[in-house]
């Protein structure tokens, strides 16, 4: 097979030093790059996606600069055509009616230029906190006072503020391998890979990263995120970059991998939901998108050739989980119309009101309820284990030259689709670790317990049957509920001492009883009480999709056939 | 001179060796004891499973796993499902993330249900792992009748490699991505082995031949898909080439169980009659328990299963068979499969 080295040409500019260290501000907290670090950043963005779009017209007989743009202006204009009418999109809509004119008959590079173009208004998006249009949204409407934060604008003060205004450390139960996180930060450029559930995420991983003295990372966060002003605020004041899942067009990905990759090269943490969305079904994350996560091996690949003294890069899987989720029911929702995975994504729903957000947030303090954030052992980018040192270990604790699985013949080689496999394997162990570091909370449990027996009480129906006709009519023993949980209890703590799921603290001596009842606190704070009812004719339900949705967290585990049995 | 490394010194592992080292590679072959190997660099011959073929001058054997290890970048791993895991590990103390590992062992673990490729997955850091599987019996080889042969890998990098040492004027070498429908193929097949010697012990003909192995390559392609392999898989020399081959020579030693079965000996006689491992009756028993959980029907090994171990006897089993409800032919086929359009 011929060897074709890695491109070595991107040299950072002046100005940017290529050190591992993140450019961050004196306080250490948000990534926000100077003038000419962001100059830097839009010229090199553009340059490599135009080079990659080239070399993918070099590679294929059908594709050249024109289909490249085609299917761009094609796909746009389709999505615009759907699009809210505002300012920003009309805006939009001008700019591809226009390069649609354009790019038919002209000179291959008067192609290149307005692919050039189509690339740098990417990139000023994806870049979006330097966007003012944004930053008058944010800047509109704040409540909790943050009007006040605003005229000070210091992102530690912000951060410290809102913490307390959360009641940050109580509620946030932060759990992992912190110390030797905080001491690869130094060495190598570290992704942070976190489970998605809600809107709420960002916010709440944001907190927790400050809380634990971890240092800064650049998010890559959802389009939608910014409906919400005050998280909008918040992410553009962290110096977080806008994906927008709507776009798939194969320039915009471009340019986003470009970005990812450069920040990488640049010595930033990086942080991206690898499902690339919320769960929809309630789920923990069972598929990994290897898109954005594959640029970490072509940094390393070029880290590696160009000789950096801190060339690697290493990931960090978290899991988040909660007992109530905001978005429950239009997710589960989504989950069961199959246009909710990708065709359509809900830009407003619960989340896009602030005074929603708080109240829930509220409620969540007052059943002394706690989000429990637990971060994995470090990965390498191959999916092994890292230790303290840095040194990566395989399964048997040996030590692992990771070096290696690049190299041909003592030289690093660019295979773009043996990298791939290689970050299937990382994604299994990401999932892997999801799954072990999920904590099972009161609700789940609950939820698991009464979905089960539901669906017994009529086994003749399929899943979505059930899903459609059980509600309050179908009610089952309460006791028959507490026999499940103790049940599931006792093989939930047996899975807890093979390492395989974590137990809420909370519950570690808790009866089925305390188990149900907790629950019982908190769906009925919250969906209308919607979930669960305990009533005087037994246990039911009025929304089965919600019970579901709070059920599936504990999905792939096995525990359906300790049940059955 | 690029050396390759061969992990076994049993007879495939010798076939191959011999094979790679007419290619004009050094091969460095891995026995398990430092006699056996001693005494294969004296004579050239491996005297206990391929007596009486001189192989290749560029073999040469050894005992000491660290020594191939750091010699070889592509190890060929040939050693019996028993012993796999126990060895994949040893090796696994001198191997890097460079190295490739093609396994050859058509296994299962029984407590597991692993494959041997994930096995080698586990017990090493290695990733670029693949498996060679085919009907490719080891005498025929290192007699050189013309055989073909399936790598199969994730890896585009480990095929190519693969394809590059292996291939030659009497072995060809298809390749395919999919890895866990390769590899099954190989286990399953030995099951039906058995079938098919029993039908040909009681000389029950051809048509019923016909049948059974097609009803086999029915049964192993259902189980595969239910556990994410490619049924499609099982039409190439993995699937329908190793199943045809192993039920219908008489080299194979499942084959042989089944043939002194329907000649009225018990199991416990026919193992002893064949003196080597019949990996089909071990396969029976964890494959009937694996088609348990996953809720699919595979009568000819439920039969089987009732016969080996079970005390069923035969004409009982065959009643049973023919009595099973008669189902689609081609079970991957949407109905409309076969209209024209426009028709």
């Amino acid at each position: 097979m011929p060897e074709i080295q890695i491109d070595t040409t991107p040299v950072p500019s002046p100005g940017i030093t290529p050190s591992p260290t993140p450019v961050s501000g004196a306080d250490g907290i948000g990534l926000r790059l100077n003038r000419e670090q962001r100059e830097y950043v839009r010229r090199e963005v553009v340059r490599r996606t135009l080079e990659e779009q080239k070399e993918l017209c070099r590679r294929s007989r059908d594709l050249n600069l024109e289909v490249i743009i085609n299917d761009a202006v094609y796909q746009e204009k389709e999505r615009l055509k759907t699009a809210p009418n505002s300012k920003e999109n009309r805006e939009q809509s001008r700019f591809w009616a226009d390069v649609g004119r354009r790019f038919h008959r002209v000179e291959d590079s008067e192609r290149e230029s307005i692919l050039a173009s189509i690339v740098a208004m990417y990139v000023d998006e994806i870049m979006g906190y330097f966007n003012p249009v944004i930053h008058n949204i944010a800047a509109h409407v704040l409540p909790w006072g943050l009007k006040a934060m605003l005229s000070r604008f210091s992102p530690v003060n912000f951060l410290r503020y809102l913490g307390s205004q959360l009641n940050l450390e109580e509620n946030l139960i932060i759990s992992g391998p912190l110390d030797q996180i905080r001491g690869l930060s130094k060495r190598a450029a570290l992704i942070m890979a976190p489970t998605h559930v809600s809107n709420l995420d960002s916010v709440v991983i944001g907190l927790g990263l400050f809380q634990s003295r971890l240092p800064p990372f650049t998010y890559g966060a959802g389009l939608n995120l910014f409906s919400n002003r005050v998280v909008s605020f918040f992410m553009n004041n962290l110096g977080a970059y806008k994906v927008d899942r709507r776009k798939k067009n194969g320039i915009y990905k471009s340019a986003l991998k470009q970005y990812a990759t450069l920040s990488m090269e640049m010595g930033h943490h990086n942080l991206f939901f690898p499902g690339g969305t919320r769960s929809r079904s309630g789920e923990v994350e069972q598929k990994i998108k290897l898109g954005l996560l594959g640029c970490g091996i072509n940094v390393y690949a070029a880290n590696l050739v160009s000789g950096k003294p801190n060339p690697d890069v290493f990931v960090i899987p978290c899991t988040l989980s909660c007992g109530l989720v905001l978005e429950a029911r239009s997710l589960i929702e989504e989950h069961l119309q199959e246009t909710g995975k990708s065709r359509y994504i809900r830009v407003r729903g619960e989340y896009s009101r602030p005074m929603r957000v708080l109240n829930f947030w509220r409620n969540l303090q007052s059943m002394d309820s706690k989000i429990h954030m637990r971060f994995g052992e470090p990965l390498d980018l191959f999916g092994n284990k890292v230790d303290a040192d840095g040194v990566s270990r395989d399964a048997h604790g040996r030590a692992v030259d990771r070096t290696k699985y690049l190299q041909i013949n003592g030289s690093v080689t660019q295979d773009a689709q043996r990298d791939q496999e290689y970050t299937r394997e990382l994604g299994r162990s990401i999932l892997a670790a999801f799954r072990s570091n999920n904590v099972a909370l009161s609700t789940h449990i609950a939820a698991f317990a009464a979905f089960q027996q539901l669906r017994r009480l009529h086994p003749q129906f399929d899943l979505y049957r059930s899903l459609r006709t059980m509600g309050s009519d179908h009610a089952v023993a309460k006791s028959a509920i507490l026999g499940d949980i103790a049940r599931l209890l006792a093989r939930l703590r047996e899975l807890e001492r093979e390492g395989g799921i974590i137990v809420d603290p909370q519950l570690a001596d808790a009866s089925a009883e305390a188990v149900f009842a907790r629950a019982m606190d908190h769906f009925s704070s919250f969906h209308d009480g919607e979930a669960l009812r305990d009533g005087t004719t037994g246990v039911y339900t009025e929304n089965m999709k919600l019970l579901y949705y709070y059920r599936n967290r504990l999905d792939h585990y096995g525990l359906d056939t300790v049940l059955e049995n | 001179m690029e050396t390759i490394g061969i992990i076994g010194g049993g007879s495939f592992g010798s076939a191959l060796a011999d094979l790679v080292g007419n290619r004009g590679y050094r091969v460095m072959q891995w026995h398990r004891d430092a006699a056996s190997a001693q005494r294969f660099n004296e004579l050239r011959v491996n005297e206990k499973y391929l007596p009486g073929i001189t192989l290749s001058e560029n073999v040469q054997a050894t005992a000491d796993l660290q020594a191939v290890a750091s010699a070889a970048r592509f190890i060929i791993v040939s050693v019996p499902s028993l012993y796999f895991r126990d060895i994949a590990r040893r090796l696994g103390n001198f191997l890097d993330g460079g190295h490739i590992l093609i396994s050859t062992t058509k296994g299962i673990e029984a407590h597991s249900f692993k494959l041997m490729s994930e096995v080698l997955r586990e017990e090493t850091c290695c990733l670029k792992i693949g498996s060679l599987s085919g009907p490719n019996l080891a005498k025929e080889i290192a007699a050189r009748k013309p055989s073909g042969t399936v790598i199969a890998s994730q890896y585009d990098e480990v095929i190519l490699k693969a394809q590059e040492i292996l291939s030659g004027p009497y072995f060809r070498v298809y390749s395919n991505h999919d890895l866990y429908g390769v590899e099954l193929g190989g286990v399953l097949k030995n099951v039906y082995a058995i079938a098919t010697g029993l039908v040909a012990a009681l000389k029950m003909g051809d048509n019923t031949m016909g049948m059974l192995i097609t009803r086999a390559l029915a049964e192993m392609s259902r189980l595969a898909e239910k556990m994410g392999a490619n049924p499609i898989t099982f039409l190439g020399l993995s699937g329908v080439g190793d199943l045809v081959t192993t039920c219908t020579s008489p080299l194979s030693r499942n084959y042989r169980v089944g043939f002194l079965l329907g000649q009225g000996h018990t199991l416990d006689e026919a193992i002893a009659n064949i003196g080597e491992v019949a990996e089909g009756i071990n396969t029976v028993r964890i494959v009937k328990e694996k088609a348990g959980q996953l809720g699919i029907r595979m009568h000819i090994l439920e039969g089987l299963h009732a016969l080996l171990f079970e005390g069923k006897d035969l004409p009982t089993v065959l009643q049973q068979l023919m009595n099973v409800p008669q189902m689609q032919d081609v079970e991957f086929m949407t109905r409309h499969g076969s209209e024209k359009p426009g028709v």
